[in-house]
């Protein structure tokens, strides 16, 4: 274990945002769970090998997400994409249909966001996590972690425009 | 900058995280202070923002998971110490009875030496160590058929009080390739737990052995807790060791 942090300390502090992590991953409760508690036994055999306490979150976040990765047998990497090349094409929401918009709709739009984007969204909303630190976690340069959360932005706004065909898209102004 | 610049820009913008904007975001915000339309955008942007972050970290684990997680990682924990521990223990196990198999049928040392010295140590070991019996009987001809039967020496001559002794059986082995007969008796003295022989003799062909003792007549020594007799008779060396002592030799010869 890192110095000074003992098992169950880590895990009172770090399993709520783990299981928030891992449920924007997986979309089910059942592998959101199992995806966590593997990470903590992960972290109680390997832990100790970790000699620098303020790497516990990211270290933490990184396995989780290979847990992920291994359980969807998914270790074909995405291509890079640097931010430069992405021309996001943005939606626009107006402020009315934003002050609507309900806890449960967005996480629908979410679980239909590209598999692709959704793991740099999650840090990105669930976490202050620095873009550096999500680099870590995701094991993936900058630039790319930048242009997949702008292009999953990109993305989960289209579909909340789109779930709402009332509120259609424009560029009015309120 | 260009409000679609701008845009792409704020794109990334956490407005619930406060940090120093570098110099493009900056701008980008300057920019919307002075244009009403990128305003409206930006204010619209930041609610789906924050309407989405809400969204997800309303998202709550089961209750009482914190405790849940923390007791099977300890249950897995310990069930995994058991597993390393009957692994090591069955591999402890295997080695070992790999070992005595090998030290029981595996092929003499390559690097022993061959001659009577060597031949004596080597017996006195197998007495001690590595008894067992191909054959248990107290029928003398018996154990001389068997023995003849595995082309070992056969043709032995037992001195008197060792044929009045109850015999307990033999084994057929081999010494560098060559034949060795072990017969086994029972002096009647107390044997230690496990053991019903006490009392060992040892015939190879002289000829195997061209520097062993020629004296027709036992003469004793000592090979690590045995004591032995050696003697030479009808074209064969005899080796009689017993864990009871030299005078026991004595009385049995």
């Amino acid at each position: 274990m890192a110095h000074g942090l003992d098992f169950e300390s880590v895990v009172a502090r770090y399993y709520e945002p783990l299981y928030q992590f891992a449920f924007s991953l997986s979309h089910s409760e059942a592998d959101a769970c199992d995806l966590t508690q593997e990470t903590f036994y992960v972290w109680g055999t390997k832990g100790h090998q970790l000699r620098d306490d303020s790497k516990v979150k990211t270290w933490l976040f990184t396995t989780l997400h290979r847990q992920f990765l291994q359980s969807r047998r998914r270790f074909t990497r995405f291509p890079h994409e640097e931010l430069d090349a992405v021309q996001t094409e943005l939606p626009a929401i107006m402020p009315a249909v934003a002050r609507q918009l309900d806890g449960k709709q967005v996480l629908h739009a979410l679980q239909k966001v590209d598999e692709v984007y959704r793991a740099p969204l999650a840090l990105f909303y669930l976490e202050d996590t620095p873009y550096k630190d999500i680099a870590v976690i995701l094991e993936i340069p900058m630039g790319t972690v930048k242009s997949r959360i702008a292009r999953g932005i990109g993305q989960l706004q289209r579909l909340l425009t789109e779930s709402r065909p009332e509120s259609k898209m424009g560029g009015e102004s309120s | 900058m260009t409000r679609e610049a701008a845009k792409q820009i704020l794109l990334l913008h956490r407005p619930w995280v406060i940090d120093l904007p570098d110099a493009e975001t900056t701008e980008a915000l300057a920019l919307v202070q002075r244009d009403p339309e990128l305003r409206a955008w930006f204010e619209a942007h930041c609610a789906v923002q924050i309407a989405v972050r809400d969204s997800m970290r309303a998202q709550k684990s089961p209750e009482a998971f914190c405790e849940q997680i923390v007791s099977e990682c300890q249950a897995r924990r310990r069930s995994a110490s058991r597993r390393t521990i009957l692994a090591t223990v069955t591999a402890i196990l295997l080695i070992l009875v790999g070992l005595q198999a090998w030290m029981l049928f595996g092929p003499d040392h390559g690097d022993e030496e061959i001659n009577y010295a060597a031949y004596e140590r080597r017996m006195g070991r197998d007495a001690l160590r590595l008894y067992r019996m191909d054959l248990e009987t107290d029928d003398l001809e018996a154990i001389r058929t068997y023995l003849a039967g595995r082309q070992s020496p056969a043709d032995y001559q037992l001195p008197a009080t060792l044929r009045t002794l109850k015999a307990t059986g033999c084994l057929a082995t081999k010494w560098q390739g060559r034949p060795v007969s072990m017969i086994c008796f029972r002096t009647g003295q107390p044997l230690p737990p496990g053991r019903s022989s006490d009392l060992f003799l040892f015939v190879i062909n002289r000829d195997q052995l061209p520097d062993g003792p020629a004296e027709k007549s036992p003469t004793y020594g000592k090979i690590n807790r045995l004591a032995v007799a050696r003697w030479s008779t009808g074209g064969k060396i005899y080796l009689l060791a017993s864990e009871q002592g030299e005078e026991e030799l004595r009385r049995n010869l």
